[in-house]
């Protein structure tokens, strides 16, 4: 009797012969050798939590390029595939389940949230009653609830890690692993982390009662430009609600790429978590200075890019 | 079984207790054990066993034994010497069977604690190091295991894994297969019984002990003293011995382990390697197995004229890698089946046909298990052992040979069984040879 007959052979006699066939989501394109490969968080091998397997570890995919492409001597166009793109892919060294080579991707459903509210309505109704979801801060209940527009948008097993993933996509502004952190270690401040284990929470209110909202502590103030007010509308233009994180993420980017004072170029110019939490500091979100609590930015910064990076 | 009273057999029996969390108290069934069974494995960590108990006291009925309740068993060699303890898990009842109107006898297949905590546990995570260092990264995280180096070094460093869904002993073999020494020779993680850790020891390592028993080595024969050349040397003898299904090297053959072609595939690099792998030529002419002469392959083994280890019998392509960490000039990690230089995969060949050379011809003998049981030292799996068999016809007129000189010889033991009964100890241990010897003399000093 043998109680490991689960173990992976790696000595094959012919590598074709133990195939093992993947999903997976793109996390990355950036190939540091430029070989057209992606790094892909696989469905069912790669565990979700980025505390056991980083970003920054997922193995870089070879990809399959259509034979109408060259294939040799660099004649060929540059690969088309972008970040949380669903692809479908082999190990070349079967269940030992190293080596993934992406086949192509998988059309999916493209997260529309209007469309998402129309297919999921009965899972709504079952799934705010479980969770006993809050609505006070969702006035138009025709709206998703935010856990499951998060659920369904977002890639992370948490809120710090569905943040960071969101701003390293193009869509959410193809920031850098350093600059996500940034954001994050001043969304940690900003949303009293510190309450949650040092998770952001989209859903936090100011505890000095000035009607700040969210991971940003967006303020209410006509004097500040009410950008709570500009929060609600943006996603109400987008049929999200803002107490989700998606509608909030997307709105930090959509700020930060439509108004240059927000830091976009110092933003994108830093190079270190620290730099990055300083510039979204100074420029984004412009805290008095007797309440900046800079270093904890810093620190907070720097924590969830070891983590999460 | 009553143990306490007397150590006629070599070992006592102090505790076999059953405890699980429906259980308000540990049950002590050390009365009614009837058998003990350990079974050990050079390429297993964990170690399995059996107890039957002779249950004239509702124990089933009672205990409801669903197949998860720990088992604690204590033994020593005698009451002076230090106990064993060690913790098993039931895995199942292998067979119940009355025996007359109020007993009834019951088997119980067992394993041990590592292996039980092991297959409740899943290993998918990122490791990054050699592989020994991943193993006890594995074994210290998962199991709280103790793991003991020893000899060579793991040729192999700074690799990546990701480990797919495996329990942690699961995990700890896969690794392990990708480690070899500088020479290519392969590593054996193991369990014993005696000594709770896990062991980590290369081939060359295990085979160049020197025989513990060399002064009173173990001998086969119908003889009360073994005199050679006049002078009467001490043994223990060997109860029985077995040989069955070895030199099969036909099947070597069919395996590529006498002589085969590689290709190994670098598919991000399109690079092949190949490399035509020759055993002869590749292990035995080029590594140093210390005293052992044993490993040859004979210049006669031939095939339309042409030696078997040239004629190229398998043709193996496997994918070495892909790449899938490397990022650039610097600070890259190794995939699992990758090398850093192409001439490295010839490790990978001679550690897979080492494995399997080793265990080309067993011979099982059984012992009497007195002191087997020390306490504090392991001696049976991964030790070195010597063996005598007197020859079938000896040669005694003419102060020729009185051993059998191709069976005697240093021996590794691979894999062993302990049976506890309820009249004697007995140790089967399945021994591979090392060395032959090409005199008496030579053997009994």
């Amino acid at each position: 009797m043998t109680y490991l007959d689960g173990v992976p052979n790696p000595e094959l006699d012919y590598y074709g012969d133990d195939a093992r066939w993947f999903i997976g989501t793109v996390i990355n394109i950036n190939d540091p050798l430029q070989l057209g490969r992606c790094q892909v968080r696989i469905f069912g091998v790669h565990p979700d939590r980025t505390s056991d397997l980083a970003n920054s570890d997922l193995p870089w995919a070879q990809t399959i390029s259509p034979i109408t492409e060259g294939g040799s001597s660099g004649i060929g166009t540059n690969l088309g595939i972008q970040p949380l793109a669903l692809v479908y892919g082999i190990f070349l060294d079967g269940k030992n389940s190293q080596l993934p080579l992406v086949i192509g991707s998988m059309p999916k459903y493209e997260r529309d949230p209007l469309r998402l509210r129309e297919d999921t309505t009965g899972l709504v109704a079952d799934q705010v009653q479980r969770s006993n979801i809050t609505q006070s801060h969702n006035e138009d209940k025709n709206f998703v609830p935010a856990p499951i527009i998060d659920n369904e948008l977002l890639v992370g097993s948490d809120n710090n890690e569905r943040a960071f993933n969101y701003f390293l996509t193009s869509e959410g502004g193809g920031f850098t692993p350093a600059q996500a952190a940034g954001i994050i270690g001043n969304f940690c401040v900003e949303s009293f982390a510190n309450l949650r284990g040092g998770e952001i929470s989209p859903t936090q209110e100011a505890l000095n009662g000035d009607g700040s909202y969210g991971v940003a502590q967006w303020n209410p103030a006509d004097a500040a430009g009410n950008r709570l007010g500009q929060l609600r509308n943006f996603a109400a233009n987008n049929n999200l609600p803002y107490n989700s994180l998606y509608a909030q993420l997307t709105f930090t980017t959509f700020e930060l790429y439509s108004k240059s004072w927000l830091g976009l170029r110092e933003l994108k110019a830093s190079r270190t978590p620290a730099e990055a939490s300083k510039a979204f500091e100074l420029r984004f979100e412009r805290p008095l200075k007797t309440a900046a609590r800079s270093e904890e930015r810093i620190a907070f910064a720097e924590e969830n890019y070891r983590k999460l990076k | 079984m009553d143990q306490k009273a007397n150590n006629t057999k070599g070992f006592v029996l102090t505790a076999v207790t059953i405890n699980s969390e429906r259980n308000i108290v540990p049950v002590d069934i050390t009365g009614i054990v009837s058998d003990i069974q350990f079974f050990e494995h050079l390429d297993k960590p964990y170690i399995t066993g059996n107890i039957v108990i002779s249950d004239s006291v509702r124990l089933y009925d009672r205990l409801d034994i669903q197949g998860a309740e720990e088992v604690i068993i204590e033994m020593q060699m005698n009451l002076d010497s230090p106990k064993v303890r060690r913790k098993f898990y039931i895995t199942k009842i292998a067979a119940a069977q009355k025996t007359n109107e109020t007993t009834e006898m019951i088997a119980l297949t067992i394993v041990d604690d590592w292996f039980f905590r092991s297959t409740v546990k899943n290993v998918n995570k990122v490791f990054t190091g050699s592989p020994d260092s991943i193993i006890e990264q594995i074994a210290e995280q998962y199991l709280d295991l103790e793991v003991v180096r020893e000899g060579s070094f793991v040729f192999q460093n700074e690799m990546k894994v990701i480990v797919p869904n495996l329990t942690p002993l699961q995990a700890i073999m896969w690794i392990k297969q990708r480690a070899t020494t500088d020479d290519g020779m392969p590593f054996y993680v193991y369990n014993d019984f005696i000594t709770n850790r896990l062991n980590i020891s290369d081939v060359v390592t295990l085979t160049s002990q020197v025989p513990y028993n060399r002064r009173k080595p173990f001998l086969y024969g119908v003889t009360d003293s073994l005199v050679i050349d006049e002078k009467q040397y001490a043994y223990l003898p060997i109860k029985a011995y077995k040989i069955k299904d070895v030199q099969s090297m036909l099947s070597l053959v069919d395996k590529g382990l006498v002589s085969s072609t590689h290709s190994f595939f670098h598919t991000s690099h399109n690079k092949i390697r190949n490399h035509s792998f020759n055993i002869q030529k590749d292990i035995f002419d080029r590594i140093e197995l210390d005293r052992s002469k044993h490993y040859k392959f004979s210049e006669d083994f031939k095939i339309d004229d042409e030696n078997i280890t040239k004629l190229g019998s398998r043709k193996i392509s496997r994918i070495s890698s892909s790449g899938p960490f490397e990022i650039g000039a610097t600070a890259n990690y190794k995939s699992y089946s990758e090398e850093s230089d192409p001439s490295d995969h010839v490790r990978k060949i001679t550690s897979r046909a080492m494995r399997h050379f080793l265990i080309k011809d067993p011979i099982s003998i059984r012992v009497d298990g007195k002191a087997f049981i020390r306490g504090d030292y392991n001696m049976t799996i991964g030790n070195c052992v010597r063996l005598l068999f007197l020859a079938n016809r000896p040669n005694t007129t003419d102060g020729g040979t009185k051993l059998d000189m191709l069976k005697s010889g240093d021996y590794v033991v691979y894999s062993s069984k302990h049976t506890f009964s309820l009249s004697r100890y007995d140790v089967d241990l399945e021994c591979v040879k090392i060395s032959d010897f090409t005199n008496e003399g030579s053997m009994l000093t």
